[in-house]
């Protein structure tokens, strides 16, 4: 077995005091949410980019930023596994092929390689099949997978520097790192996340697969008072920052049809109300802390539960409102989101597929609600078990 | 939004038309006049939707000049055009200016050109069809580097995976135990089955994409086209029949004509392309269907090849084969009162003896029938995409310059086919595109924005242009035809020209490298 020796077994450190002495470097973890920050930054700036000017070059902005993100992952994540292997740095580490560095790092390093073959991939692709026909395309996975690598690499590198400082110490960094990743949770599904589809069951469902799961993981792993509300409220917050700062910035579209002649960069919608779920998962994690099989089992149901009955109520209401000429304004943007290329009509005010009449409607039901909560208690239950292993991460 | 480009190409493809003005040559040229300016445009049409065209403005004049182009697309209001876009100046060369189109849809396109500079302002609309025509092959170098780069990340998934659930919950001085060591173990089977899974998965949506998008691509000819000859006393009729698998059977192909006609079809024996004709059939009442006399060309297999422009100004080329049967006895006695009359455009060589392999290096003389001669200038040595410089002059039985009449509008029309069949062009002095593609969308500029007469000359005042004043030296007879061709091979060009009152047809065979 690859990098494991057969000397003396250790004990699980789960209950091990935090040691303050071997933390990893605060300037590789800083680094790390920076890098994050970039990616999820450049990839919200970048879908603006699409809809607000459309034409792609590879030295676009946004693009740049995205790729900063992925070099500065790919370098801190190399230099220390260079650090950890030759020159006896980051105390610690684990083992891949015989050389050894923060797992952190590993992953980072990871994601870096993803986002180097994707390109190469992707030009072919383009080439071959034509400009970014769709969003999700096997190359653009490969290089979601590797955003998804950096991200989650600088959020285990923060976490195992939380997790090896005293009281609570390196906290807000990691809350700060787990709502960015949540953040880039949230963009993958934004095309099913519209105000104008908040009314519809498929909404339900892919928020029910998107954000327990991300939020039960961080809740678990955070070393600081309701952990789940401020990681949704940084999540709330960056998304907003991008909603106001976009459109200050003057575009005009370069790609026909033209039907939505943009001034200013196009934002993307206001956020979706994930804090106050947020706050029913931190009272249900703080009431069974430490739930194991069963147990475990039983709090996932509940957190499911308690997901789909706080967030349909709040979202239901709230995008009445987003859709409602009251949130026309900077602050809620509603009347911001809109690209280039949509013919503006009385469809931005409606909600989508919600006529039973029309084959394409897709009604919330008791059924679906129902699929909802078991999609969210399915989540909720691997968020566990990931934070579970995410509060224990040292090196 | 992205999502909403995709599923517009998508209907678009699934609803449309997708076609390609010509076979194997998707590149368009024009030459002549915009406005003040003598301009020889080329735009290299990208294979797929989306894609990026490359657009090369050669400003002939000497005067510095600038030159902006924007694409506008068939069923979109200009208004809803973006903005023009500066074509640079090439490096090095005066007044070549290059730029990229962004061709988003599968639609018919003008790119509208316009210079400016001290002479004036000049547009011109250059058509062309955005359609998906080839899939690029993986390269074997890129598939070998993927293929590592594919192995270091999922083995690497794996290790990582399996080492982060091994030894990351570990304190930084101790060492893993059996616990951890089963832990890695189970980590790394895990992974490695999900892996699999995923890769079997991504294989399968790879093939997915790929079978959609070859769903959607025009290799070859489109629509189908199907013919049947009947012989009617001494006439063999042609029937055609276009768009009856290709197209639903309430869609209608509406057509606009072309240099007049709806139809321009070719018909060329195989398999050494021995016989040739260029006839228009006429139109039937069902609007899909269409009638020829066919010209005395001998019994045998023919390719067809048969360009129309739609309506919307997509201009497409069908093709198949027919075989024509013997051509009737005088004496047989004709069972239709209303006998279809020949075109008196239709023109046709029934034997290629008069082939004449062309030479570079000097000029190539092409006697015809009547002593005409046309003559191919001597030129480069003929290369794949680039300026094939083709040249012609038309002399009389003594030697003389030929005065050229327009023949359907043009001084002259010429058929280019590759021996193999994949290649085939419709070429006239002023470019490959189609003007009845180009007229259309003057009209729609002229009526949605209301452009000045200076601005966009109307096809009919563009005439004399192409056809060229008449001299006082007793007209013009010479011919240059815009064109690069697409690949290497062997090709057979025919010129068509009319002097005198009758058109003639030369044939040359030329090998491009």
């Amino acid at each position: 077995m690859q990098g494991i020796s057969e000397t003396k077994p250790a004990e699980l450190i789960s209950s091990a005091p935090p040691l303050s002495e071997s933390a990893p470097a605060l300037w590789a973890a800083l680094v790390l949410a920076f890098a994050a920050t970039c990616i999820t930054v450049g990839v919200i700036w970048d879908i603006s980019w699409h809809e607000s000017i459309g034409r792609d070059t590879f030295w676009t902005p946004a693009h740049m930023v995205i790729y900063l993100g992925g070099a500065l992952g790919g370098c801190v994540g190399g230099w220390l596994a260079i650090q950890a292997t030759f020159l006896g740095g980051a105390a610690g580490g684990v083992r891949v092929l015989g050389a050894r560095a923060p797992i952190g790092a590993w992953i980072c390093i990871w994601g870096a390689m993803a986002m180097l073959t994707s390109a190469p991939f992707d030009n072919w692709w383009h080439n071959a099949y034509g400009l970014d026909v769709k969003i999700i395309s096997p190359p653009h996975v490969l290089l979601g997978l590797g955003m998804f690598g950096i991200s989650f690499g600088a959020l285990v590198q923060v976490l195992s520097r939380q997790n090896r400082l005293r009281d609570g110490a390196g906290s807000g960094l990691f809350i700060w790192v787990a709502g960015v990743f949540i953040v880039l949770g949230g963009v993958f599904v934004l095309e099913y996340t519209f105000p104008n589809q908040q009314h519809a069951a498929t909404f339900f469902i892919v928020c029910a697969m998107v954000f327990p799961f991300r939020l039960v993981a961080m809740g678990c792993a955070a070393r600081a008072s309701w952990p789940t509300t401020r990681v949704a409220a940084v999540y709330m917050l960056v998304d907003c920052l991008m909603a106001w700062i976009l459109p200050l910035f003057a575009a005009q579209p370069k790609l026909a049809p033209i039907f939505n002649p943009v001034t200013h960069m196009v934002a993307l919608p206001f956020p979706l109300l994930v804090i106050f779920p947020a706050i029913a998962i931190d009272l249900l994690l703080r009431w069974m802390p430490d739930a194991v099989g069963w147990k475990r089992v039983g709090l996932a149901l509940l957190i499911g539960a308690a997901f789909l009955a706080v967030f349909v109520p709040v979202q239901w209401f709230f995008s009445k409102f987003l859709l409602s000429p009251h949130a026309r304004n900077w602050f809620f943007a509603s009347d911001r989101i809109w690209a280039f290329n949509n013919r503006i009509g009385d469809w931005i005010g409606h909600f989508w597929r919600t006529n039973p009449a029309e084959a394409s409607a897709d009604l919330v039901t008791v059924r679906s609600l129902a699929f909802a909560a078991a999609v969210a208690a399915f989540g909720a239950w691997i968020g566990l078990l990931l934070g579970g292993w995410m509060r224990k991460v040292r090196r | 939004m992205k999502l909403r480009l995709a599923l517009l190409v998508l209907l678009t493809l699934l609803g449309a038309a997708p076609a390609e003005a010509h076979l194997g040559s998707s590149d368009v040229f024009f030459e002549g006049m915009a406005g003040p300016w003598q301009v020889r445009i080329t735009i290299r049409v990208p294979q797929v939707v989306p894609g990026q065209a490359e657009i090369l403005v050669q400003v002939q004049n000497p005067e510095s000049a600038t030159v902006t182009f924007v694409p506008l697309a068939s069923g979109v209001a200009v208004s809803n055009a973006p903005p023009e876009e500066a074509a640079q100046p090439v490096r090095g060369e005066t007044n070549l200016f290059d730029g990229q189109l962004w061709l988003m849809t599968v639609n018919a396109y003008s790119v509208n050109v316009r210079i400016r500079g001290k002479a004036g302002e000049g547009v011109v609309q250059v058509p062309i069809d955005s359609i998906a025509r080839s899939q690029l092959p993986l390269p074997s170098w890129l598939g070998k580097i993927l293929t590592v780069l594919g192995l270091v990340l999922f083995c690497g998934a794996i290790l990582i995976i399996a080492a982060a659930a091994g030894e990351s919950a570990l304190l930084p001085d101790s060492l893993p135990g059996a616990r951890e060591r089963r832990k890695y173990r189970i980590a790394a089977a895990v992974t490695g089955v999900i892996l699999v899974l995923a890769l079997v998965g991504g294989r399968k949506w790879w093939n997915a994409e790929e079978k959609n998008f070859r769903t959607g691509m025009i290799e070859g000819g489109w629509p189908d086209v199907a013919g049947d000859v009947r012989v009617e006393g001494s006439q063999r009729v042609l029937h055609l029949t276009i768009g009856k698998q290709d197209l639903r059977p309430n869609e209608k192909l509406e057509l606009t004509p072309d240099h007049g006609k709806l139809l321009h079809l070719y018909l060329v024996g195989q398999p050494a392309l021995q016989a040739f004709c260029h006839i228009h059939p006429v139109r039937e009442d069902d609007l899909k269907s269409f009638e020829a006399t066919l010209p005395p060309l001998p019994e045998g297999e023919y390719e067809m090849l048969c360009d129309f422009t739609l309506s919307w100004g997509f201009s497409s080329t069908a093709t198949n084969l027919i075989h024509l049967p013997p051509i009737p006895a005088a004496a047989s006695v004709s069972t239709n009162a209303h006998p279809l009359a020949p075109d008196p455009d239709d023109s046709w060589v029934a034997s290629a003896d008069a082939a004449v392999r062309e030479n570079a290096s000097g000029d190539t003389l092409c006697s015809l029938p009547g002593g005409t001669q046309i003559i191919w200038k001597a030129h480069h040595p003929l290369r794949a995409n680039q300026d094939a410089g083709l040249q012609f002059q038309v002399r009389d039985g003594a030697g003389n310059p030929a005065p050229l009449e327009p023949y359907m509008g043009m001084m002259s029309h010429a058929a280019v086919l590759r021996f193999d069949g994949r290649v085939f062009a419709h070429l006239h002095p002023s470019g490959n595109y189609s003007m009845a593609a180009q007229t259309y969308f003057e009209k729609k500029i002229a009526k949605e924005i209301g452009a000045p007469g200076s601005e966009i000359a109307s096809v009919s005042s563009r005439l004399e242009e192409w056809c060229g004043p008449p001299p006082a030296e007793g007209g013009r007879s010479t011919i240059s035809l815009p064109y690069e061709f697409p690949s290497p091979g062997d090709y057979r060009v025919w010129v068509q020209i009319k002097t005198g009152g009758q058109v003639k047809t030369a044939i040359f065979d030329t090998t491009v490298m």
